[in-house]
């Protein structure tokens, strides 16, 4: 590939990835342009970009997710470059292959990368060919049902149904038992053919409570392959990761090298340029395998960019841009402890529920060693179209101990009304004896619900009824107030109770 | 002024006079003085409650009041005598409407009952999708369905009611 400079960048994402993305754009001297959706008009994306195009309604199907609008767009303003931030069309190879034929830069891997690991069958056939372990189960698509039968028996049960074209957690069964086997792989099969329009699906062996670590790794065109060490994601709900740190408190220094030196070996076999992840699971004997990689910049990058103290969108620029790695594997080392949080637009006090609303009031933290990720502003809608994640909130401190304790003071200041957020939860998590002691798995926050759940003292239920029925009182003589004033009819309540305008006479 | 609450079911009695600049809250023989600052023109407030500071965010619907204290989302009923006194007697008298309510803001992705269908209580009766996660809605009541208010593709507020039984 020749160099080429990049010098104005269409960043096809909202929220703050696209902010992300556009302050390391603006440190490298990169005009930004933003795209944007009717429903995200005065987000901070749009703001902070150089220029901004409406790319249509508020649904992703007809803005984010088109294409041919967002090559469009970056042609019209004269673009020489995309960044698809994650999710929308980060992963898609034809989506790639598009802004390419339109002459444009993909800051990120190829096509043939990214379909080599989407597909996961072939991504497994591949790792298994370059000698990466994958977790035990299949490398073909379940031929008939005898065939399926027998390859559950010699996996041993509980055994993983998955789509090869999966994802999102459709089209995955798990299945305890030889009988439930084959009626559940029919489910799984015709999920997935009705979601991803390919019903191909293999068995995997279910690993009991497994940790799941992921190691970044980053590639350029002159055949360079690094790792930045790994991340720690196993604190996840229903396969959401929730809290993210680095380093893991399982690894030992013999363990990371060897899980970095596979993810390099990984991303090798497969010619890959730009940044990437290998997601891994390991078992409680410490065996490790590989189970995807996502081919993107991830949410959690974060805490890797704190500990190593390197910008990886801009090593994403440069690369993209033709040039080579600007460090080897020896200069890069990692200093501290750092934790990641994800706030969610979501009520976890009542199943975890999408909430949706307008944000009243925002205080955000700050202070020593704290990293806030945020799409939110004052008067923000925090709509039904997008995905949950509002912001995330990462620490840096000399140890674990001293994160924990900054990422709970973080938390602490953090204040959001209008909107309802899994802050109480974040909190909880962090001050578990599981998250604490560092022994914890993808399972622990789903197995030991009372340790998560909201506790509301009989004490704290007398406070809430005390403040609503205040409330209650004061809004709806200010109501009255009102409506007298409009000339509602006589018998609503006199003028005095204006001294109750909260703000109103003080 | 006296109020009936309700919080997750159990009831409290609160009586608010005014007091000073702001107002006096008595409940079970404890007196709190409570003062109320608006924080900006939309629904946060500035509580101080016998001195202590809490930040609430507020939103009412009918006798319904949500709150968001100190980042928790808490709902509650906030009936008068008058009312109060009504639910007593329509909840002796075992007269309670079946409803499934929309749980949250959401699009309607489908609906899996039709008019004159029954249904068993715990019964999922439609899909509910929002941030790209879809919830099941349950009826908790059984009955036989008298009227949808909702179809496919709609978009739903939070409490809006979608399914009645006889």
């Amino acid at each position: 590939m020749t160099a080429r400079t990049i010098k104005t960048l269409l960043v096809a994402n909202r929220g703050e990835i696209a902010l992300r993305v556009m302050r390391t754009c603006r440190e490298m001297g990169i005009r930004t342009v933003a795209v944007y959706s009717d429903a995200d008009r005065d987000a901070l994306h749009v703001r902070a970009a150089f220029a901004a195009v409406n790319i249509g309604p508020a649904p992703s199907a007809k803005s984010y997710l088109c294409a041919d609008k967002i090559v469009q767009a970056a042609l019209d303003t004269g673009a020489d470059a995309i960044h698809p931030g994650f999710g929308f069309l980060s992963e898609n190879a034809a989506f790639v292959r598009q802004v390419r034929e339109a002459g444009l830069i993909f800051v990120g891997p190829s096509p043939e990368a990214m379909e080599a690991m989407g597909d996961k069958i072939e991504a497994r056939r591949r790792m298994l060919a370059a000698d990466v372990p994958v977790v035990p189960g299949t490398t073909e698509p379940a031929e008939d049902d005898a065939t399926l039968v027998a390859d559950a028996e010699r996996i041993g049960y509980p055994v993983m149904i998955k789509a090869s074209a999966g994802g999102g957690g459709k089209g995955i069964r798990i299945v305890h038992t030889p009988d439930e086997l084959l009626p559940a792989a029919q489910r799984a099969s015709s999920e997935a053919a009705t979601a991803f329009g390919n019903g191909a699906v293999y068995l995997e062996k279910f690993l009991l409570e497994p940790r799941h670590i992921e190691v970044q790794i980053f590639g350029d065109s002159h055949g360079n392959v690094v790792h930045l060490g790994e991340r720690e994601c196993s604190i996840q709900r229903r396969h959401q990761k929730v809290v993210e740190e680095r380093p893991s408190p399982l690894l030992n220094a013999e363990l990371r090298e060897r899980m970095g030196a596979m993810a390099v070996q990984a991303a090798k076999a497969i010619g890959y340029e730009n940044a990437g992840t290998l997601e891994f699971l390991v078992d409680a004997e410490r065996n490790f395998y590989m189970l995807e990689m996502n081919t993107r910049l991830q949410v959690e990058h974060p805490v890797t960019e704190l500990t190593c103290g390197i910008d990886m969108v801009r090593w994403q620029m440069l690369v993209a841009q033709g040039e080579a790695l600007p460090l080897s594997q020896d200069q890069i080392t990692h200093d501290g402890h750092a934790i990641e949080c994800r706030l969610y637009a979501e009520d976890a006090d009542n199943g975890f529920l999408p909430a949706t609303g307008r944000v009243t009031r925002l205080e955000l933290p700050q202070g020593p060693g704290v990293r806030v990720d945020s799409g939110l502003f004052d008067g923000m809608q925090v709509g039904l179209h997008y995905d949950p994640m509002l912001a995330k909130i990462s620490v840096h401190a000399d140890d674990r101990e001293h994160a924990i304790a900054r990422m709970i003071r973080a938390l602490a200041e953090v204040t959001i009304t209008g909107v309802v957020t899994n802050l109480p939860f974040l909190r909880r998590v962090l001050e578990s004896e599981a998250f604490r002691s560092g022994r914890y798995d993808t399972g622990t926050i789903e197995s030991n619900p009372e340790t998560f759940a909201p506790k509301v003292s009989e004490v704290r239920e007398q406070q809430v009824a005390v403040i609503a029925a205040v409330m209650a009182h004061v809004l709806r003589r200010r109501r009255g107030f009102v409506d007298r004033s409009e000339g509602a009819p006589a018998g609503t309540p006199s003028a005095w109770v204006d001294a109750y305008r909260p703000g109103g006479s003080r | 002024m006296k109020y009936h609450v309700l919080v997750n079911g159990n009831h409290y009695e609160v009586e608010i006079t005014r007091h000073g600049g702001g107002v006096r809250a008595r409940h079970a023989d404890h007196d709190h003085q409570v003062d109320v600052a608006t924080l900006d023109d939309g629904d946060a407030y500035s509580l101080l409650i016998d001195g202590r500071s809490v930040d609430v965010g507020v939103e009412e619907r009918g006798d319904r009041v949500e709150l968001l204290v100190s980042g928790r989302r808490y709902s509650s009923e906030v009936l008068g005598e008058r009312e109060w006194l009504a639910r007593s007697i329509q909840a002796a008298s075992g007269e309670g409407e079946t409803v499934v309510r929309a749980v949250m803001t959401g699009i309607v992705r489908d609906v899996l009952v039709a008019p004159g269908d029954e249904v068993q209580p715990g019964q999922v009766v439609l899909i509910l999708e929002a941030m790209k996660m879809e919830n099941e809605v349950k009826a908790d009541a059984g009955g036989t369905v008298s009227a949808l208010h909702c179809a496919t593709g709609d978009t739903v507020e939070l409490d809006q009611l979608l399914v009645e039984f006889d």
